[in-house]
């Protein structure tokens, strides 16, 4: 599975403003609830929210994977937002948070979805690509940046 | 975390002051702007003066951000509403509700999401009949809380002269057990000095002890500690509210129980519902009839009156007129710590109790339950496991192996049905529920960080 397969470019919000760690989450589950397959925003968000109180999935260097398992999910689905300022998200590094992908994930969750986890927080873990994806003028040129670096199998 | 406390009342300030002192932006609101400037005097909050439950006044607390509400006004309608308003115009992740009325809370369907949506509900009475049972039910101990469904029970007792560990050093206890009976002793109060133990600790007289057990052991584990005390036969409450009257309903079965109430009409009513109890009308502080009713032959006094006064000065009685083990309901935190002594054996502060279960919820991870112990200065925590070794700061590793902050303990873990008590050698794994004794909560947030799971876990 590549990253470009469960994104699309209406599910990236750039350059947004949200004040706090749970007005991030609820955009985060709107966009993710925008997919055929996806099961409701409030759904979505409870999720996110559950997942977000066993420990936080900032991974530092203003970077942060919201990510849940949602009982009606269909498929894995994917969304990206970037802040216009960053916002406290309990981070490693207490850094605060601009970068964020967000998934929902079917509560069946499979080694697929693990993996693809793993690729998000390893391709975040580049700060070259942190760099790029700051810089990037549109949601078009974030989706065109993440799909010129196909996933390593 | 983001925190709106509706009402500055006594748990209302309570929390406040409890979570204030941790890292979390709190918000109370209340009607009355004098208590909450009482209130911002001494704490580091933000306060709004508002009717709790209008989505103007919620604004205005900063809803739209907030993870958590906790509603602790006067009126269950107010608190009620407020989390139905959280829920559906501001999308509020927790909403926590006092609700006192046994009626509202005789429909548990009433407050599921599509009705009012509260995902917690505290009913102080509940909680406290409940401590109070099992207080009842261990005549030897000062504190029974339980975990993991009580499976486990943490107790705490003081140690006499005649216990067979007490001047013992702790390694000797599994030899003092009976085989496949088990114990930690998590943590030592002597004086004023907490001990967090070891093997070579020794139990003095006078100590607190606070020790793990699975419940069916505790009896067998507390005997090391003091002589054998049987159960509780004869019980006299004194005040026929809604606790004494439940606690007397659940009781009677199996104890003879006395109820003092002091107004004849509410003393009619509870008699009505109840079978065996004997209903007395008269004053809990009145020597002669405690002395008519065999005051020294109880096993257990317990004084749930509504007023602080007359429970301390009837139990202080009662105490010394040769009641065995003395309880007393204490409304007011600072009378809470003054009295218990020789006089009172145990003071049951709601206020503690109620903010025990709303801590549950506050606190970061996989939290089953906390009990906040000690005035609100300690914790015993039972928190979930989750996630593989690399995930997990906890999982996959022996609990010689972790780094605790230096007041705490793990005192065991239960596993399904199994109560396994800590030693150095057991393996934590993934869903285990761990039992942590936290004797100064101040460390609450590194254990907290221990038991997160890492980014990438799903």
């Amino acid at each position: 599975m590549q990253l470009t397969d469960i994104l699309s470019s209406d599910r990236i919000a750039v350059d947004i403003a949200v004040s706090s760690k749970k007005s991030l989450l609820e955009k985060a589950a709107e966009l993710l609830a925008q997919s055929a397959g996806s099961a409701s925003a409030r759904e979505i968000f409870e999720s996110l929210c559950q997942r977000e109180r066993l420990g936080s999935t900032g991974l530092g260097h203003g970077v942060a994977i919201p990510h849940g398992r949602v009982a009606s999910q269909t498929e894995v689905i994917g969304a990206i937002i970037r802040l216009r300022r960053s916002i406290e998200f309990d981070a490693p590094d207490h850094v605060a948070v601009d970068l964020f992908f967000a998934l929902a994930v079917p509560e069946q969750c499979t080694d697929a979805h693990l993996r693809l986890l793993a690729d998000i927080a390893e391709q975040f873990g580049d700060s070259g690509r942190r760099d790029e994806l700051r810089q990037a003028g549109s949601a078009q040129e974030v989706l065109k940046l993440i799909a010129e670096q196909p996933v390593r199998p | 975390m983001r925190i709106i406390i509706l009402g500055a009342g006594q748990v209302g300030s309570g929390m406040a002051e409890n979570l204030s002192r941790e890292d979390n932006d709190i918000t109370v609101v209340d009607i009355d702007g004098a208590r909450l400037r009482a209130l911002q005097e001494r704490l580091d909050i933000r306060t709004v003066q508002g009717h709790a439950s209008h989505p103007r006044t919620l604004i205005r607390a900063g809803i739209e951000d907030a993870d958590l509400l906790i509603a602790l006004t006067n009126a269950d309608e107010t608190n009620m509403v407020a989390c139905q308003v959280a829920y559906s115009l501001f999308n509020t992740p927790t909403k926590v509700a006092r609700v006192r009325a046994a009626d509202y809370l005789s429909y548990p369907n009433l407050f599921n999401r599509e009705h009012t949506p509260i995902d917690v509900l505290i009913g102080p009475e509940k909680l406290v009949t409940d401590h109070i049972q099992r207080l009842i039910d261990f005549p030897g101990a000062l504190q029974v809380l339980d975990f993991a469904d009580g499976r486990a029970q943490l107790v705490a007792t003081r140690a006499y002269h005649d216990g067979p560990l007490v001047g013992h050093d702790l390694s000797t206890l599994p030899d003092k057990l009976p085989n496949g009976v088990d114990a930690r002793i998590a943590a030592i109060f002597r004086q004023d000095e907490v001990i967090i133990p070891d093997g070579k600790t020794v139990i003095e007289v006078d100590d607190l002890v606070f020790f793990l057990a699975a419940s069916g052991d505790v009896a067998v584990v507390m005997r090391e500690l003091r002589r054998a005390s049987g159960p509780a036969s004869r019980i006299m409450l004194a005040g026929g509210g809604n606790i004494g009257a439940n606690l007397a309903a659940r009781l009677e079965r199996s104890h003879h129980v006395k109820i003092v109430e002091r107004d004849p009409a509410r003393a009619e009513l509870i008699a009505e519902d109840l079978d065996t109890t004997i209903v007395l009308v008269g004053d809990a502080t009145d020597e002669d009839l405690l002395h008519e009713e065999g005051i020294d032959e109880m096993d257990v006094y317990c004084a749930l009156t509504n007023d602080d006064q007359v429970n301390i000065l009837s139990s202080m009685l009662a105490k010394r007129m040769g009641a065995d083990k003395v309880i007393t309901l204490i409304n007011r935190p600072a009378y809470a710590g003054l009295v218990e002594s020789d006089r009172i054996d145990v003071a049951v502060s709601p206020q503690q109790v109620t903010i025990g279960a709303l801590l549950t919820h506050i606190r970061r991870g996989h939290m089953v339950r906390v009990h906040s112990l000690r005035g609100g200065a300690a914790e015993a925590i039972e928190v979930v496991a989750h996630g593989t070794a690399g995930q997990s700061g906890v999982v996959g590793k022996a609990i010689g192996e972790l780094t605790l902050p230096n007041s705490s303990t793990i005192g065991g873990v239960v596993r399904g049905e199994q109560v396994i008590i800590a030693h150095h050698d057991v393996v934590i794994e993934s869903e285990d529920h761990v039992i942590l004794f936290v004797a100064d909560k101040r460390h609450i947030g590194d254990i907290e960080e221990l038991f997160s799971v890492d980014a990438v876990f799903l």
